[in-house]
């Protein structure tokens, strides 16, 4: 039995690891959609300046809020992983984890945020959140694995930069 | 002695530089709208129909309704720790002719009584022993219009989440010309008295145009 679940295990590592990737980055941008916002209310209501939330362009502030400090480094996180478990395709297979992190996301906030898909907005709940991700993604996964592709690291003497004694 | 020098990948250097940049960009914009709309104790809004300031601390929802008979466009203005609404209605030429009309009113005092009767029976459904008692009708501008206010108390009208009743004090003030403008601010007991001052500063800075 053993025997066969490390099989597949082999036969599946790519696919199980993707979706690990894209679970992890689910699970990180679903908690910090969720959070970063009542967060910044919670700031500025501590400041004596919730107000500053009736104003239309605060949209704006928040959306580069969220992607700055949520979609970014969720996607992130799951490139990390996704990047420390698989080597080889990087350029397609990280697509994946943000991908599967989106549509997660979207699912979820849809059956418990009662968000009604339909109605989404485009900039705000579609384009925003997946280019965050996405490129988080591919930015985690190459972090992970960035020695290998580029030039060994550069060794210097250090005598060169030290003032003599 | 030789060490390698710490260089870290690329990716990293990019991710960290785009999260920064982004949230930097973001609370740019925060402080921003706090310097643009800042009157002291105040924040100003205004709107294409509207002009008001509101304390710091409350919210401002803006809405509009449009109909074919008409169109309407309002401010909602609120404190997070009162129980305590503002709320700012303006009909357009069409939407006023079609209010008056299907109500059967005529001038602002009529409005004002029409709206109570229906408030008062709205509440009568949700609460048992109401009383309505009003405390003082009267006359005042507020952006240059002449507005017909009445306040008034529906003793037991609010029903909260715990099942308890509490008072509800209103003053709904309206003006009735080539459109209609309709004021209204309530409170649940002493909430009514707290927030009292502030209403009657965003009463007295709210501009309407057209």
């Amino acid at each position: 039995m053993d025997l066969d679940l490390s099989r597949y295990y082999e036969r599946y590592y790519d696919l199980i690891h993707i979706i690990l990737g894209g679970v992890i980055c689910l699970l990180a941008m679903y908690t910090s959609s969720s959070i970063l916002p009542r967060l910044v209310r919670v700031i500025l209501y501590s400041l004596g300046c919730y107000g500053l939330m009736s104003f239309q362009e605060i949209t704006n502030a928040m959306l580069l809020l969220m992607f700055g400090a949520a979609y970014l480094p969720s996607g992130f996180i799951g490139g990390l992983y996704t990047g420390h478990r698989i080597k080889e395709n990087l350029r397609i297979i990280l697509l994946f984890p943000a991908l599967i992190g989106f549509a997660g996301m979207i699912a979820l906030h849809s059956s418990i945020g009662g968000v009604n898909i339909s109605n989404l907005d485009l900039q705000r709940e579609i384009l925003v959140p997946l280019i965050g991700d996405i490129i988080g993604t591919y930015l985690g996964g190459y972090t992970m694995n960035w020695e290998e592709e580029s030039e060994p690291l550069e060794i210097i003497e250090e005598d060169m930069y030290m003032p003599e004694r | 002695m030789r060490r390698a020098l710490f260089r870290p990948p690329l990716p990293l250097v990019i991710f960290i530089i785009l999260t920064l940049t982004s949230c930097l960009a973001g609370f740019a914009i925060f402080y921003n709208i706090l310097i643009a709309h800042d009157r002291g104790k105040y924040f100003n809004l205004e709107t294409s129909h509207l002009y008001v300031e509101f304390p710091k601390n409350w919210f401002v929802f803006r809405w509009e309704e449009k109909n074919i008979t008409g169109n309407k466009y309002g401010l909602v203005i609120a404190p997070l720790n009162l129980r305590v609404l503002m709320l700012i209605t303006i009909y357009d030429e069409n939407a006023t002719k079609t209010y008056l009309t299907q109500n059967n009113v005529s001038d602002a005092f009529s409005v004002n009584m029409f709206e109570i009767e229906k408030l008062y029976n709205l509440t009568m459904k949700r609460s048992s022993n109401v009383r309505l008692r009003f405390i003082e009708n009267g006359t005042r501008i507020v952006s240059g219009y002449n507005v017909t206010y009445s306040t008034f108390i529906i003793i037991n009208g609010y029903v909260d989440e715990g099942g308890d009743t509490h008072d509800w004090t209103w003053t709904f003030m309206s003006s009735v010309n080539d459109k209609i403008i309709q004021i209204a601010y309530h409170g649940i007991e002493m909430d009514y008295d707290l927030a009292y001052e502030e209403f009657q500063y965003i009463l007295n800075s709210t501009k309407i145009k057209g």
